[in-house]
């Protein structure tokens, strides 16, 4: 064994142990003893054939460079980020009152922004469910005795668009309905849309199971057939996989499904929120000739290629030739055209760009603060940093450090905030005080997440911005050990601070603002007690096919609903005010021995009241009486006004005695004028009531009534309420 | 992993006996800084095992024992992976490995 070396061996066992020193320290013997191991057996069986000499040797020991650098590459890399986490939480751990405002700033500003982002991506991002939906329409009509540009749409007006519009591939009519579901043990009422021929055609819906309606079952008599929504399918039948086929007892007869809608089949053309069922409609005879009065939805697919305004000039024309044909109802009637993602965003833009723009306003104050807490802890951190500069650490190294920090905060808060967004997400779309299309499909999914991500990662940019910029300066410190002047960095502090108070004071403006105009709504007196009321809307038509069988079928429910335990006072209405599915009936009036020229009388709400309404709503009597057990049918009809009718008609004058002329089932009805009572405002809070005439439901027997009940305060309410 | 034509060359080598650092080089013809990184990562993720050579022998020669390599059981599963998706693996491997089993 001699330990002779040759100039070659002892080149490569030099270079093996320069080159080690690159080696993590962890794995740095080993490393070394296997380069030599293999280097040292190799030059010492210099006999076997399979060396290439000493060239080939030092070239193979040059590897040992590319190795240790792969080496190091792979687990310093790791390690170091490792560290950085560490050392962030170490920090964390030693500054916990700073840690905690942090992660409360930025946990509720983030939570605001992703709450905000989930709502506005389900009601304005994500596509309609529908194929093809940006050539999908809605169609209105306007109202120009009530100045509505957008009213619902009378049958025959429908039908005659369309008959005669070519720009439409399609045009459907969606009415509002409601069945009484007979099966279970309680009946209970089911919000429905019938729909006319070709309905899921135009919207372009595909069923999840069965199939849609067919074009005879729109013909007369083959009309007893249903298409569930997912939500009634999933809640009253049990998700049934089996369900088409199956027969519902409702309460204009025994339906069969053909079908279910898939879960995001929310149509959301009507204000009245959800609904649970389809059914095909039948057009009557009368709906042909009604232009009167309007309450159905219409919505059409254009046409490939066709524009909005090509087709609305076409509409025009025959809104046009309407009104010549029929100037009573349709004088002055356009026929207005509404993309139907703008009918569905339309109403809430203005409320959720407000949101937007508080919720952008809160993200900024909190990157301002939190930029502040920063700068502020780096400059406690001065002296760290400038010793760690000092001892080699470059400023990149630092910047990583600082980032990491950042990110881990900015991480933290993401998963607060995306826990706060979820809450408020879910306490939103349950407290809406009006249904909003969609917003029930909003929820913290995967887009929510990656958008919280996002978020985050950008937050951690913006925030560690300032404080990376102070790592230059950390060597400058160090060299000048402590002790100069802190100017420039004052003054960037100083801005940070007051663009903060002055982004905080906008917003608080605006929030106060926001709260005065709540507060004023709250404070405007309605008309009636809103308080501790339930209401309950029955449809009678079908099964009381008489005006006496109506009249003799409400007087018991009434009574019965009054006998149920915890019920203080119970009536019934036609058109309850505030009421999703309030029924508004119209009538032209008239009063005894002012005479009008026929067709031009006001038009004015006439609600069909039973005894015992104005008591239940709490409506103040302002002069005369309510309707009394006496009002009966075939007695004198008799009608109760609000002040503002009374003020409009009649001035000065006393109204009590006089006589009006409305119309009931398409006849006019003279009634005395036997009461007033003060003024209930009808669908909005802002809008100031209307002229409207009470008549008694026993004189009037109407088949679709709202029983109002009113509850003492905090009952164990014997009755639910059921949101549809 | 990756299925790096380099990697399935040195785990080949491996597999055909070939069980030092420089007899693998040897084998493969692949110069020492491609297969060392090689042989690292295929020990990290288990497809190698390793040990260090009996000190007896290493003793004899004056020198330190040498690392030795071996196919653990998911290399030879990662292996005939790659073989099947390198169809030419076995044409283009040095004819010296293929018949080269009995040794090591």
């Amino acid at each position: 064994m001699s330990e002779k070396r040759s100039l070659p061996l002892r080149f490569c066992l030099g270079m093996i142990q320069a080159v080690s020193l690159l080696v993590p320290r962890a794995r740095r013997a080993a490393w070394r003893q296997e380069w030599e191991a293999e280097i040292r057996h190799r030059s010492g069986s210099r006999s076997s054939a399979a060396s290439g000499g000493d060239l080939e040797l030092v070239r193979r020991a040059l590897g040992a460079l590319p190795d240790a650098a792969w080496l190091l590459r792979q687990l310093t890399l790791d390690s170091e980020i490792l560290q950085d986490v560490r050392h962030a939480l170490r920090l964390l751990g030693r500054a916990p009152g700073i840690a905690a405002a942090l992660l409360i700033v930025l946990g509720t500003a983030f939570g605001a922004v992703i709450a905000l982002f989930a709502i506005s991506d389900a009601l304005v991002l994500r596509p309609l469910p529908f194929a093809e939906a940006e050539r999908l329409v809605t169609v209105w009509q306007t109202n120009p005795r009530e100045k509505l540009d957008k009213d619902d749409v009378s049958p025959a007006n429908f039908l005659d668009w369309r008959e005669s519009v070519t720009g439409f591939s399609g045009l459907a009519a969606a009415i509002p309905y409601a069945y009484d579901w007979l099966d279970a043990t309680e009946p209970e009422s089911w919000s429905a849309v019938q729909v006319t021929e070709g309905f899921f055609d135009v919207v372009g819906a595909r069923p999840l199971l069965g199939r849609t309606f067919s074009k005879d079952e729109h013909a007369s008599g083959r009309a007893n057939v249903m298409v569930l929504t997912h939500r009634l399918w999933r809640q009253h039948f049990a998700a049934d996989p089996h369900v088409v086929g199956r027969t519902v007892r409702l309460g204009a007869g025994v339906f069969t499904v053909v079908g279910v809608l898939a879960e995001d089949f929310e149509l959301g053309l009507f204000s009245s929120g959800n609904r649970w069922l389809y059914t095909p409609h039948v057009v009557a005879d009368h709906e042909r000739r009604t232009r009167g009065s309007a309450w159905w939805n219409v919505v059409g697919r254009l046409k490939p290629g066709a524009s909005v305004a090509a087709v609305q000039a076409e509409l025009d024309e025959v809104s046009k030739r309407l009104a010549a044909e029929n100037p009573r109802s349709n004088e002055g009637v356009r026929a207005p055209i509404m993309p139907l993602r703008e009918h569905l965003i339309g109403g809430v833009r203005p409320a959720l760009l407000t949101l937007v723009c508080g919720g952008l306003m809160l993200l900024l104050i909190a990157w301002a603060n939190v930029s502040g807490l920063l700068v502020a802890r780096a400059q406690a951190r001065e002296l760290e940093f400038a010793v760690r500069a000092s001892l080699g650490a470059g400023r990149a190294r630092l910047m990583r450090q600082t980032l990491t920090e950042t990110l881990l905060f900015a991480g933290a808060g993401a998963v607060i905030g995306l826990g706060l967004a979820a809450a408020a997400v879910r306490a939103l779309v349950r407290l809406a005080p009006v249904p909003v299309p969609r917003l029930a499909l909003a929820g913290i999914d995967a887009r929510a997440i990656g958008f919280a991500m996002a978020l985050a990662l950008v937050t951690a940019l913006v925030c560690a911005f300032l404080p990376m910029l102070r790592l230059g300066r950390a060597r400058l410190v160090a060299r000048a050990r402590e002790g100069r002047a802190l100017g420039t960095r004052q003054a960037a502090r100083r801005s940070l601070v007051v663009s903060q108070l002055a982004l905080a004071l906008v917003l608080l403006s605006a929030c106060g603002l926001l709260l005065r105009s709540v507060a004023g709504l709250l404070s405007i007196d309605p008309g009636f007690q809103k308080d501790q009321l339930l209401a309950l809307q029955v449809f009678a038509w079908t099964r009381n096919r008489t005006p006496a069988s109506r009249a003799a079928f409400f007087e018991e429910a009434q009574a019965r609903v009054a006998s149920v335990p915890g019920v203080a006072g119970v009536g019934a209405v036609s058109m309850m005010p505030f009421s999703e599915s309030a029924i508004d009936i119209k009538s032209p009036l008239s009063v005894e021995g002012k005479p009008v020229e026929p067709g031009s009388e006001p038009r004015v709400y006439m609600s069909v009241a039973s005894a015992g309404y104005f008591d239940a709503m709490r409506i103040r009597l302002l002069r005369g009486r309510g309707f009394l057990a006496s009002d009966a049918l075939g007695g004198a009809p008799v009608a109760v006004i609000n002040e503002v009718l009374s003020q409009s008609v009649f001035g000065g004058e006393d109204p009590l005695g006089r006589r009006l002329s409305v119309r009931f089932d398409g006849q006019p009805v003279l009634a005395e004028v036997v009461g007033v009572v003060a003024p209930v405002r009808q669908a909005r809070l802002e809008r100031a009531a209307a002229p409207e005439v009470y008549v008694p439901h026993a004189q009037f027997p109407f088949g679709s009534m709202t029983f109002p009940g009113d509850l003492p305060p905090r009952s164990d309410r014997p009755l639910g309420p059921r949101r549809g | 992993m990756n299925v790096t034509f380099t990697t399935a060359l040195v785990l080949e080598a491996i597999a055909a006996g070939y069980h030092y650092g420089f007899d693998v080089i040897d084998a493969t013809g692949l110069p020492s800084g491609t297969v060392y990184p090689a042989l690292r990562r295929c020990e990290e993720e288990g497809l190698l095992r390793s040990r260090w050579e009996k000190a007896a022998l290493a003793h004899e020669e004056g020198r330190p024992p040498r690392r030795y390599y071996e196919v653990a059981a998911s290399g030879e599963r990662w292996l005939q992976e790659a073989r099947a998706r390198f169809r030419r693996l076995e044409a283009s491997v040095p004819r010296k490995l293929r018949p080269a089993r009995a040794e090591g």
